[in-house]
């Protein structure tokens, strides 16, 4: 696995491509998280800067971070696509590496990538949160830091998407087309002919899905508004403005579970076809 | 001799089209085999297949006797297949460090098959600044890192200048004197018959013929004698059955024997009849009329 890393690494960090869109991934992610931060709405009642501070701050910048996650697709789909282009996977087994090697190979560049993106998110987050929460009591840091574990687990999902997109097509142009299109508006055309039950479960709906928008009036507003019953007045999905998800444990079951039947796919198609 | 390969009745079809038909072909140690034949014969498609990167509908092949998934014996082969796969945005010393990796070999063998192929002033270039045929050179380089023990090349004087076609097959002579075993694609028969010790001929996937070269090309008994009264010596040979036909070049006639005929015979019968020869030529078929004869 050392060896598949390093080979990976090789080729990455000598990618002028790589770097510029890894570079643009983190300067856009900074600079709506900056801009966003900076907006200041004086109403009474509601103060925006509590989706900076701990805990709302995890599930926000996680929501943010996902917009980008297009980017880190786009990226693997990249990377993977040259290796069809330049005909170095067929070099690669030539040269001694298995098929399953090859995948082993991009699920490590996978890994990687959602390990950078994760610490981005973790590290920004550690940053606007002690701005933002100074002087505030601050017991809650740690408080709702799985969304952004979920986070992580919905970058691997979407960069395995791309990378079967990838190694089904084998052309880069193609796969990140496709890719786009399936978001929108493909699948979620093809989710209007089914039941309202049944739209969470289609995969680019259920990978999503694991970072749902912050309740932004409820956070903002610190939950101050309760409805007769003690719900929550200000839940823009109580209200049913969005839809609600699923159970956050079935969203990540059905999340992983897309992720490992692609898996089983892409081993499928490498082991199956010529290179 | 311990076998390299071996091909046990190999078919690849592509839909109704026979790639390779039924192939069967031995490798030996020490060995510098041709495989021969004109474009579209299944040159290629039989090293993809022994390679791995092509999957066959049938038969079998093993490398040193193994005929397991174990890709362990790619470390023993360095390969050339069709075109040079390269990173295009990577130095030459980068894309050989890949490989390096692959193979697990120490990256000092980098600098030797670069000087080899005489790319070293090269090194930190990128691949995509090189010439065809500094990149079909690079392609060499990497199949010679970490000194395999066989080479399996498919047309690896494509694209070069005379000069690198004779680079090339002074490396492979290099490489097959000191034992190493050489399994080299060509349609080109001058490359052959200068390098290998054995062919194989394809033609539409299937198995002309094959053996060894010299066999390949002495398989008709041709001499050329040559004497001032050679006049004298036309019909005694005729009548003394020895020989098929005989052609007449001037002084020269061009006999074709039975096969049990030699030199030494030739010379006596001449002398018996009294005449003294100056020359007598066994006469090569080339491969080239031996390989479009076999062919046709």
């Amino acid at each position: 696995m050392r060896k598949l890393l390093s080979i990976e690494l090789t080729k990455l960090l000598n990618y002028t491509s790589f770097k510029v869109i890894l570079g643009l991934h983190l300067v856009l992610f900074s600079l709506v998280i900056f801009v966003t931060s900076k907006i200041d709405i004086t109403v009474p009642g509601f103060d925006t800067a509590n989706l900076f501070r701990f805990p709302h701050i995890w599930s926000y910048f996680a929501w943010v971070a996902s917009w980008f996650n297009l980017l880190l697709a786009i990226l693997i789909i990249m990377i993977t696509g040259n290796e069809f282009t330049y005909r170095t996977f067929r070099q690669h087994v030539i040269d001694g590496l298995s098929r399953l090697d090859l995948l082993k190979g991009k699920l490590a560049v996978v890994f990687l990538i959602a390990i950078y993106s994760f610490l981005l998110v973790f590290i920004s987050a550690i940053i606007y949160g002690l701005i933002f929460s100074a002087g505030i009591n601050t017991t809650h840091f740690f408080t709702n830091i799985d969304k952004l574990f979920i986070f992580f687990l919905q970058t691997l999902a979407y960069m395995v998407i791309g990378l079967m997109l990838v190694m089904f097509l084998r052309s880069t142009a193609l796969s990140i087309i496709i890719f786009i299109l399936i978001r929108f508006p493909v699948e979620p055309i093809i989710r209007t002919f089914f039941d309202s039950s049944f739209r969470p479960f289609f995969p680019m709906k259920a990978v999503g899905g694991l970072t749902p928008m912050p309740e932004f009036l409820s956070i903002s507003s610190e939950n101050s508004f309760e409805t007769m019953d003690g719900g929550n007045a200000l839940s823009l999905s109580e209200m049913g403005i969005i839809a609600q998800g699923l159970p956050v444990y079935l969203q990540i079951i059905v999340a992983m579970g897309y992720t490992v039947v692609f898996l089983g796919v892409i081993a499928y198609i490498l082991k199956n076809r010529n290179l | 001799m311990q076998k390299i390969l071996e091909i046990h009745q190999l078919s690849k079809h592509y839909g109704k089209i026979k790639a390779v038909n039924k192939l069967n072909l031995e490798v030996e140690q020490g060995q510098v085999f041709g495989i021969l034949g004109p474009n579209g014969s299944g040159k290629t498609t039989t090293l993809s297949v022994i390679m791995g990167i092509i999957k066959h509908q049938s038969g079998s092949f093993k490398w040193f006797g193994n005929s397991g998934s174990d890709h362990n014996w790619k470390k023993k082969v360095g390969s050339l297949i069709e075109v040079p796969n390269f990173y295009p945005y990577l130095s030459l010393f980068n894309n050989l460090k890949i490989v390096a990796q692959i193979k697990e070999v120490p990256a000092e063998e980098i600098d030797r098959v670069l000087k080899i192929t005489k790319l070293f002033q090269r090194k930190y270039s990128s691949y995509n600044t090189l010439s065809l045929g500094m990149k079909q050179r690079l392609a060499i380089a990497s199949v010679l890192l970490g000194d395999p023990d066989v080479m399996v090349l498919d047309e690896p004087t494509n694209g070069l200048d005379p000069e690198g076609i004779a680079e090339v097959r002074e490396i492979i002579q290099m490489e097959a004197g000191k034992g190493k075993t050489v399994i080299l694609a060509s349609h080109i028969l001058a490359e052959v018959e200068k390098v290998c010790s054995h062919a194989a001929v394809l033609k539409d996937g299937e198995l002309l013929a094959s053996g060894k070269v010299s066999e390949l090309l002495g398989s008709a008994h041709v001499f050329l004698i040559s004497s001032p009264d050679i006049a004298l010596l036309e019909e005694p040979l005729v009548r003394s059955g020895m020989v098929k036909t005989i052609e007449k070049k001037g002084n020269d006639l061009y006999i074709s024997c039975n096969t049990s005929v030699t030199a030494s015979e030739l010379n006596k019968f001449a002398f018996e009849h009294g005449v003294v020869l100056e020359r007598i030529d066994p006469v090569k078929k080339s491969l080239e009329s031996q390989f479009l004869e076999l062919v046709k």
